[in-house]
């Protein structure tokens, strides 16, 4: 017999989202799952007509969560369509006009994004389905830590705190700077504001160099169960962040510290990226178009429920005709990162083929994937050398893991800092709007790939359209689905029967995401409750 | 602006941390209101159509953060989607995998059932349009009950009318915010706007605390207040007068440079003013320039690089839009002069002068269950200071 388990809304994640399970009794599996996106805004429609640069500050609240990026991706779309940076035709460099303080700029404030971003996902959105990592047991000795509570008022809200101010420091306020214009990140790199950014982030490392080992440990400790669960498509997509600007070409040649690629399973070996190739479907959505075109140039369709087919709002992507993951395990991926420190795990326990754990991905592999990428961020001076695989020792500290993959230890958003050129200008006024013209915006938001594209007319939006990561990964046939099937369910009639399920919800990092729980980390009441 | 606005303002700044050094006295308070009402005060907070940006702008707020807050107020968030337990998460869906529990559910437990409703805050933008083939509401649904997909539309009336404060928190809720903006398609206006259309009468007035996000401190400030039983003074936009009286331009670090006429040409200009570059400080009323953001630490005319108008009712439509574009220069909006200036320094003490304020409300509280009209709590110390 087949029950329909339906999780609606599923909490903790930004925006609406509903998720339709087929269980099989017999087989105590899911058999097929839906995930439906219960909200509609109709962004896109909203900027037409507008000035161009009016369309960041609009965007970028589609979420209140991954803000910067919204807004970067949109300005960035606006200055290749004036002309100010362009792709090289394989995608893998970009060249600039803009001043190499403004591109490091914008890494800073990209990199606390992603950065705060993580944390709060790992500790407070997903943390309380993977039991806290174990962290209250962990920090009890050594800290005043004997609650859930106690962990978000002494680690979570303040480690968040810090990168959210560090953006501050450079766009105003936090959710929404709305700073970066076309042009550039307007505060010029002063000694001063950089050593208050050094000061936040050193803030914030104090406290991950104490959270990262204990999750790390309780990942690696449950990779035979977590690595078994939630293998999609196994085709990963990244768009590519952080141009660097410090090679020897300057902003003339930027190679991209996290590189575009694609993977297509069976395959490992990252191919180039070329946004042509993407297609939009809407037949399984809530649209009055039910067909496929190329988001390059996409004409909007308008919202209509009456296709009897439909489930969602969100549209079905695909690269080449296939559903593609994104994220940092497709970013870690494609870089390169993540089978490196398979290779230097696989050195020591050799039981450990590498990593990725699942050549199509896990939940083991999206979580581990993107603590590695907060640790790189912000950087270690934990030189304990605590960090374990399967319980086994590895005799690696953070700091050895960040020396292993050729990161710098102090963290790549130190680096940036380091790159600046102090008191000299971040902003160039050089813009003007191209009257007619295409632009793309291609960026790696925390969760995954996003691609803003415009098309000026009359010197006005005339059409523009946004491809976010989670229409990626909760897209109708999509990965969260995918990944889904298959998955075992208790018969407990417990709680505990979907904690596989909501393992592999959490992983994905759902883009609705963000939130904090003042609750009793026992789960004894439903309600939010403290004190 | 006027001097009275301004020590009012600067006067309920101070209630902030009020909170913390009373908290024990409003905790005693509170737990006799909620001796009567069941032991707890609930809280829902509702997402509409929204990012979510104002329950993060939540996380960021300092003294007292957001945990200190919840503790010291004594509230427990009976559905905060974002704030849910994995308990709760699993929960819906364990009780033999059928649906039968969902009145168990704490939002349509409130919105449906019995469940108390003391405040409800709106984060997003009511949406009343049907999509074609779609039923009314249907751009945002959230949960299924009765068989039926709930509509957020629907959950607002409930709530709103159940509620004894609603309080919009956010431009979206407020003012109908982007999601309202020209060009939208879903039929989304402010809270206020669709209970009216539904024909919904609250028991408070609707407060609304507009910016894209809401700031942090300022919410809670007045979560503080009206758990203290003191109904904020309000304008005629709904908006609390002691965040909302003074624009942004007459508070401005870069003022001192209007004055003298220095005039920003490029957007890195490290002191000029952005008036001739669009910014819209001068239409927009609020304590940004005051008080800051993320602690106090920036704001947008410092590094933003301007003000967006994200607090100006019609954001982010005209006139805050084009945004590149300057607003006209209007004289009475020239704020402050030299004079007055120097009265910044007698408010100082208002942020004192406030407690007693809140202590006497405490008071009647204790002999006097219902509510009195209470001006900015600070209002009177102020006048006898004069």
């Amino acid at each position: 017999m087949t029950r329909t388990v339906v999780i609606d809304p599923v909490t903790r994640i930004e925006g609406e989202l509903s998720l339709e399970l087929s269980v099989d009794d017999a087989s105590s599996a899911v058999t097929a799952a839906k995930a439906t996106g219960t909200l509609y805004r109709g962004f896109e429609n909203i900027v037409l007509n507008r000035d161009p640069r009016d369309a960041a500050p609009i965007l970028s609240a589609i979420c209140g969560v991954c803000y910067c990026d919204h807004h970067v991706a949109s300005v960035r779309a606006v200055e290749n369509a004036a002309g100010m940076t362009s792709y090289s035709s394989d995608y893998l460099t970009e060249q600039t006009s803009i001043p190499l303080n403004a591109v490091l700029g914008r890494n800073v404030v990209m990199g606390a994004d992603w950065a705060y971003s993580h944390m709060v996902h790992i500790l407070a959105l997903a943390g309380p389905d993977y039991h806290l990592y174990g962290l209250i047991d962990a920090l009890k000795p050594a800290f005043s830590v004997s609650s859930y509570p106690d962990l978000l008022r002494q680690f979570i809200v303040p480690a968040q705190q810090y990168m959210n101010q560090a953006i501050t420091l450079w766009g105003g306020k936090t959710p929404h700077p709305r700073a970066t214009i076309p042009g550039g990140n307007p505060v010029r790199p002063s000694t001063d504001v950089i050593e208050q950014t050094r000061g936040k982030v050193a803030q914030a490392r104090a406290l991950t160099d104490i959270i990262i080992p204990v999750v790390w440990n309780y990942l690696t400790a449950n990779v035979t169960q977590l690595g078994a669960l939630g293998s999609g498509p196994g085709n990963f997509l990244s768009m590519g962040a952080f141009p660097d600007p410090t090679t020897s070409a300057g902003t003339g040649k930027m190679p991209l510290l996290i590189p575009r690629g694609v993977i297509t399973y069976p395959g490992t070996t990252p191919a180039p990226f070329d946004p042509n190739r993407i297609t939009e479907n809407t037949s399984l959505s809530w649209y009055d178009q039910p067909k496929s075109q190329s988001v390059i140039g996409e004409q909007s369709p308008s919202p209509d429920m009456s296709n009897s087919a439909a489930y969602t709002w969100t549209k079905a992507p695909a690269y080449d005709g296939i559903a593609c993951e994104t994220g940092p395990l497709a970013r870690e991926y494609i870089s390169g990162i993540l089978p490196k420190l398979g290779s230097v795990v696989h050195g020591i326990v050799s039981g450990v083929a590498g990593l990725p754990y699942s050549p199509k991905g896990s939940a083991f592999d999206r979580m581990t994937a993107e603590a590695v990428e907060l640790l790189a961020l912000v950087g270690s001076q934990n030189m304990t050398p605590s960090l374990q695989f399967l319980g086994q020792p590895l005799n690696l500290s953070p700091v050895d893991v960040l020396q292993a993959l050729g990161l710098p230890k102090s963290g790549l958003l130190e680096s940036w800092l380091d790159g600046m050129q102090v008191g000299q200008p971040s902003y160039t006024d050089a813009y003007r709007n191209p009257g007619n013209a295409e632009g793309i915006g291609l960026w790696e938001a925390p969760r995954g790939s996003l691609l803003h594209w415009i098309r000026i007319g009359n010197s006005r939006v005339a059409n523009y359209q946004v491809l976010a990561p989670t229409t990626w990964n909760a897209s109708p046939n999509g990965p969260l689905e995918t990944s889904l099937v298959g998955t075992p369910v208790g018969q407990t009639g417990t709680n505990e029967d979907l904690r596989p399920v909501a393992y592999i919800v959490r992983s994905f990092n759902l883009c609705m995401a963000c939130a904090i729980h003042a609750v009793d980390a026992r789960g004894n009441d439903r309600y939010v409750r403290v004190g | 602006m006027n001097r009275r606005d301004f020590l009012k303002l600067c006067a309920l700044m101070g209630v902030g941390a009020v909170v913390t050094l009373y908290s024990s006295e409003i905790k005693r308070v509170i737990g006799q209101v909620a001796e009567q009402g069941g032991g707890k005060i609930h809280l829902i907070w509702l997402n509409l159509a929204s990012d979510t940006g104002c329950t993060i702008s939540m996380l960021q707020a300092s003294n007292p953060d957001l945990i200190a807050a919840v503790e010291k107020l004594g509230i427990s968030a009976d559905f905060w989607k974002a704030l849910m337990t994995p308990d709760y998460d699993l929960g819906w869906v364990s009780a033999g995998y059928t649906q039968e529990d969902l009145s168990q559910v704490p939002l349509f437990n409130a919105a449906f059932g019995s469940a108390p409703v003391d405040v409800l805050v709106v984060e997003g933008t009511p949406q009343v349009g049907a999509p074609p083939g779609g039923s009314e509401g249907f751009f945002c649904t959230t949960g299924i009950y009765n068989g039926s997909p709930v509509t957020g539309y629907q959950l607002l009336q409930r709530l709103a009318a159940k509620a004894s404060y609603v309080v919009a928190v956010g431009q979206c809720s407020s003012f109908g915010g982007i999601p309202a903006a020209s060009g939208n398609l879903t039929g989304a206006v402010p809270v206020t706007e669709a209970l009216k259309r539904a024909s919904v009468s609250t028991k408070s007035p609707v407060i609304n605390i507009p910016g894209c996000p809401a700031n942090p401190d300022w919410t809670l400030v007045t979560l503080a207040t009206v758990l203290q039983g003191i109904d904020p003074d309000l304008d005629d936009q709904g908006r609390p007068k002691a965040f909302f009286s003074s624009y942004i331009h007459d508070n401005c670090p870069r003022r001192e440079a209007y004055d003298r006429g220095q005039m920003a040409k490029t957007f890195d200009d490290p002191v000029g003013c952005f008036w001739e570059l669009g910014c819209k400080g001068p239409i927009t009323q609020s304590a940004c320039a005051l008080k800051k953001w993320n602690g106090g630490i920036g704001f947008c005319t410092q590094a933003g690089p301007m003000c967006w108008g994200c607090m100006h009712p019609n954001f982010p439509d005209s006139p805050t839009s084009e945004f590149f574009s300057p607003v006209e220069r209007t004289p009475t909006m020239l704020g402050l002069n030299v004079d007055e200036v120097g009265e910044v320094a007698i408010a100082g003490a208002a942020g004192i002068l406030a407690v007693h304020a809140v202590r006497r409300s405490v008071g009647k509280k204790e002999g006097e269950p219902e509510k009195e009209k209470a001006a900015p709590p600070t209002e009177q110390p102020v006048e006898a200071k004069q």
